[in-house]
């Protein structure tokens, strides 16, 4: 009797594998095709009507995260090849207090926000950067970095201290949150379990051409992609569906005191799940009606804990790490908004 | 003897084809969004070219995965098929169920607060050039001296369940970058018979703005002369 393992795997002849490509250009001309919206049968559209609100919200937060759900992967897989371990440790502060201030900063060398953070600090994780910088960078390079420093500016160029505080009040947090996390006597318990480092980079025959470059970096890519989306697209059901559920209005009637009126901006910031690269257009819409701690708590949490965000951190860290890191994040900043309300208006 | 010429067999890669599939068909809805104009039903137009460049990447890593469809064997575990069929599932919502923009649906009670629709620039004075977005806003700062100005506006009609009277509200939905921050922007237009409108139905209102008494409350209203039916505007949404 032939032992199952060494049955042979199903093999493909020339033929049929014309036949699946074949197959697979039929199925996208067909998508493209229904897309189109010719055939939109009858109670399809009814239910599109019963289902609008959600389906658009979704599919909106969904498309909106796309094109930096892809640079995030893309710099990770590119991390991944081409950068080692070697590297990653020589050039990584030995001092947990300056590796959680590094991560923090590291923002501003890599301009992603927070769908592209997660694949990114994983990998730096992975390649042996210290924990503090990876739990650092993870929480603030959404907010942190030139496109996003950039868009608040062009929201609130009339308010300075708006823009100043966010960058500070962020870095600061994160960096805590590293520090208190990452600079544990055994780190490596807080990552997921198939996240230990490990290096990669000389595990693949890869020819070092141009284009084999490219074509490795796009291969990994599309495991990340996967690795990566399914907790974007949970996170996009799970806010669409909130958004449903409890209106915007429900939430912002709940407070104008300096405690309350932060914690309602910080729990909106949660369940809008917006991307940090556009939040602050969003936060002019409450800039008269609520307290700058509000709009602050708004602007700084929104970025490092949303559902979509903290759905990824799951691939990276253990849930118990996460359930940390968002506890402690939600303590800082509700204390920095208070103080602010209460002190500095 | 001959030697029979046996056909070049290696297996399947059912991951890279199952990826390949969802990444292209991913890039085709996008495509297929942005030709027939309802992209503008998800995003704000500026993010247009941004998804234009993701579809292509989309497309080059589809086809960086179908030249490993014949290489390492590999089957398909069981671990890897949620994640398969949860990113199937904004492909297939957004391929059959037909591109709407938010509507009179998705307002649910009282959705539309004026205070928290975020405001806009109001071109001084020209008052039948406003739309509703620069009205709401106009009302909330300087509600007052606009009694008897003329209006023109395009709308959906909405009738609120908490607020019936003789007329209903026209509304457009304010988006600042996606549909996950969109709020409602409206005013009740006093129109006799207007309560028998269709929901959804997209209405251009000419008038003068007055007041209405809802749920015992006076309230900013246009007191319309004439409105007219209008096809939806191809951006049904406002943009502050």
């Amino acid at each position: 009797m032939v032992p199952i393992a060494k049955l042979p795997q199903p093999t493909w002849t020339d033929r049929t594998r014309r036949l699946a490509i074949w197959c697979g250009i039929l199925a996208t001309a067909l998508l493209l095709w229904v897309a189109g919206g010719l055939p939109a049968s009858e109670p399809l559209a009814r239910l599109g009507t019963q289902l609008q609100g959600p389906v658009t919200i979704f599919l909106g937060i969904f498309i909106e995260a796309l094109p930096f759900l892809l640079a995030g992967v893309l710099a990770s897989s590119a991390i991944r090849l081409f950068v080692s371990s070697a590297q990653v440790r020589r050039l990584s502060p030995r001092s947990p207090i300056f590796a959680a201030l590094a991560g923090s900063l590291l923002g501003l060398a890599f301009p992603v926000c927070e769908c592209g953070s997660v694949p990114t600090a994983r990998r730096l994780l992975a390649k042996g950067a210290p924990l503090p910088l990876g739990i650092a960078f993870v929480l603030a390079a959404p907010a942190v970095n030139p496109v996003v420093i950039a868009s608040t500016w062009v929201a609130f160029g009339g308010r300075p201290e708006i823009v100043i505080g966010r960058v500070v009040l962020t870095v600061l947090i994160a960096a805590a949150v590293g520090l208190a996390l990452g600079a544990g006597p055994r780190p490596h318990e807080l990552l997921a379990p198939a996240d230990q480092p490990h290096d990669d980079a000389h595990d693949h025959d890869h020819d070092h051409s141009g284009a084999g470059r490219l074509r490795a970096i796009l291969e990994h890519a599309s495991e990340e992609f996967f690795e990566m989306g399914r907790y974007l697209v949970l996170g996009a059901l799970i806010a669409a569906t909130l958004q449903t559920v409890i209106p915007r209005s429900t939430l912002l009637a709940l407070g104008q005191g300096p405690v309350v009126s932060a914690i309602a901006l910080m729990a909106l910031a949660v369940v809008l799940s917006i991307c940090s690269t556009v939040d602050a257009f969003v936060a002019l819409a409450f800039a008269s009606s609520f307290l700058p701690g509000a709009l602050l708590a708004f602007l700084v949490f929104g970025p490092m804990v949303d559902i979509k965000s903290v759905l990824m951190f799951s691939t990276t860290f253990r849930r118990r790490t996460v359930a940390l890191m968002v506890l402690l994040t939600f303590q800082m900043t509700l204390l920095a908004a208070v103080i602010i309300n209460l002190y500095l208006r | 003897m001959t030697t029979p010429t046996t056909p070049t067999t290696r297996p399947l890669n059912w991951a890279a084809l199952i990826e390949a599939v969802l990444l292209g068909g991913a890039a085709a809805m996008l495509l297929a969004k942005i030709q027939s104009g309802t992209l503008v039903y998800y995003i704000h137009p500026r993010y247009t070219p941004l998804i234009v460049a993701c579809t292509v990447v989309l497309a080059l890593i589809a086809a960086a995965r179908l030249r490993g469809l014949f290489g390492r064997p590999s089957g398909l575990p069981g671990r890897l098929r949620w994640r398969y069929l949860l990113l199937a599932l904004p492909l297939l919502v957004g391929t059959l169920v037909p591109a709407r923009p938010l509507g009179a649906g998705a307002l649910s009670g009282a959705a539309f607060d004026v205070s928290i629709v975020p405001g806009t620039d109001v071109p001084d004075d020209d008052t039948h050039e406003w739309n509703l977005l620069q009205w709401a806003t106009a009302l909330s700062v300087r509600g007052d001296e606009l009694q008897g100005r003329e209006a023109d506006i395009v709308g959906f009609v909405y009738h609120d369940p908490a607020r019936q009277f003789d007329g209903f509200f026209a509304v457009r939905y304010v988006v600042t970058c996606c549909t996950a921050d969109s709020n409602g922007a409206g005013l009740p237009v006093v129109w006799k018979g207007g309560a028998a409108l269709p929901p959804d139905s997209w209405v251009r209102v000419r008038g003068k703005l007055g007041t209405t008494v809802l749920n015992g409350q006076a309230e900013p209203a246009l007191i319309a002369a004439t409105v007219d039916p209008v096809p939806q505007p191809a951006n049904p949404y406002l943009y502050p």
